[in-house]
């Protein structure tokens, strides 16, 4: 095998064992000691909110800058080669 | 079409180092960011504990929030980014025209922060303080946060006002005090929600 390569399994058992343990697992090694089943629905449905909304939130606005940049980016090349060679919608 | 966009490409300048928004406004939108992220901690904790507390929320014993009277300092608030909004407009087509508006944005948030003020020496008569309870803490510290945010852009806003008097103020000055007020006014409704409603 070359070094740094992977070479996914091929034999049954090995397979077998991989679904078991992506299926058995998750109850296992979950780290969270707040959010877990058990607790009030009112307190993990505030952490499920609240973890989304922190998770979304970063990804929202970088987006936004990106999209923002890249109009800008669009209508500087526009500006640079000027409006009679700009291309339009009809070719 | 092809043929056309290779046309357009060989008469784009060769070396394009044109600059796409200005480093004041980047910057500010930078340090929004990281704010943004700042504000989301605080109401991220702030929901999870008001959702575990045991008897209801406000805790029993503490004072209520005055919502009705704070709801009228949100809509001054709310007037002042309009305001400034205005201003900006202004000042794209005569810089002169924009003294006004932005005095009175400027004043509309002076008040903003002055009533919170006489909001929190009622509150603190009322026994609600910083170690009283959870909602104490907690109402202090983002409400303190927000005002302390309040007082930087105003202070932004007033050198830009100042510059605006000495005929010396320039675009890229300006969006960047507007961007930080823009963000304090557009955060507090959100705030205003899940601390006093």
């Amino acid at each position: 095998m070359r070094a740094g390569s992977f070479t996914p399994p091929t034999s049954s058992w090995l397979w077998s064992a991989l679904v078991f343990a992506a299926l058995a697992l998750p109850a296992k090694v979950l780290a969270c000691p707040v959010c877990s089943p058990g607790r009030d629905d009112a307190t993990t449905q505030a952490f499920l909110s609240m973890t989304i909304f922190m998770t979304l939130l970063p990804l929202t606005m970088f987006g936004v800058i990106v999209y923002w940049l890249v109009r800008r980016v669009r209508a500087a090349e526009l500006a640079a080669v000027g409006p009679e060679l700009a291309p339009t919608t009809e070719e | 079409m092809t043929a056309k966009v290779l046309h357009i490409a060989t008469k784009m300048p060769a070396a394009r180092r044109r600059q796409l928004a200005p480093n004041g406004v980047i910057g500010m939108i930078i340090f929004i960011f990281a704010e943004m992220m700042f504000f989301a901690g605080f109401i991220s904790a702030h929901t999870i504990v008001k959702s575990g507390a045991i008897g209801g929320w406000p805790p029993p014993g503490q004072p209520r929030l005055p919502i009705e009277q704070t709801a009228f300092n949100t809509a001054a608030l709310l007037a002042s980014g309009a305001m400034l909004f205005f201003a900006h407009r202004r000042f794209s087509k005569d810089p002169a025209g924009a003294r006004v508006p932005m005095a009175i944005a400027m004043a509309l948030g002076a008040f903003f922060v002055a009533f919170q003020g006489m909001e929190w020496a009622a509150l603190l008569n009322e026994g609600l303080t910083v170690t009283s309870s959870t909602h104490g803490a907690f109402f202090y510290l983002i409400v303190g946060a927000h005002a302390a945010h309040a007082v930087a852009a105003l202070l932004a806003l007033l050198y830009c006002f100042v510059r605006l008097l000495q005929r010396n103020l320039v675009m890229p000055q300006l969006m960047a005090a507007e961007i930080f007020w823009y963000f304090v006014v557009a955060v507090w409704p959100l705030l205003y929600w899940r601390v006093y409603l």
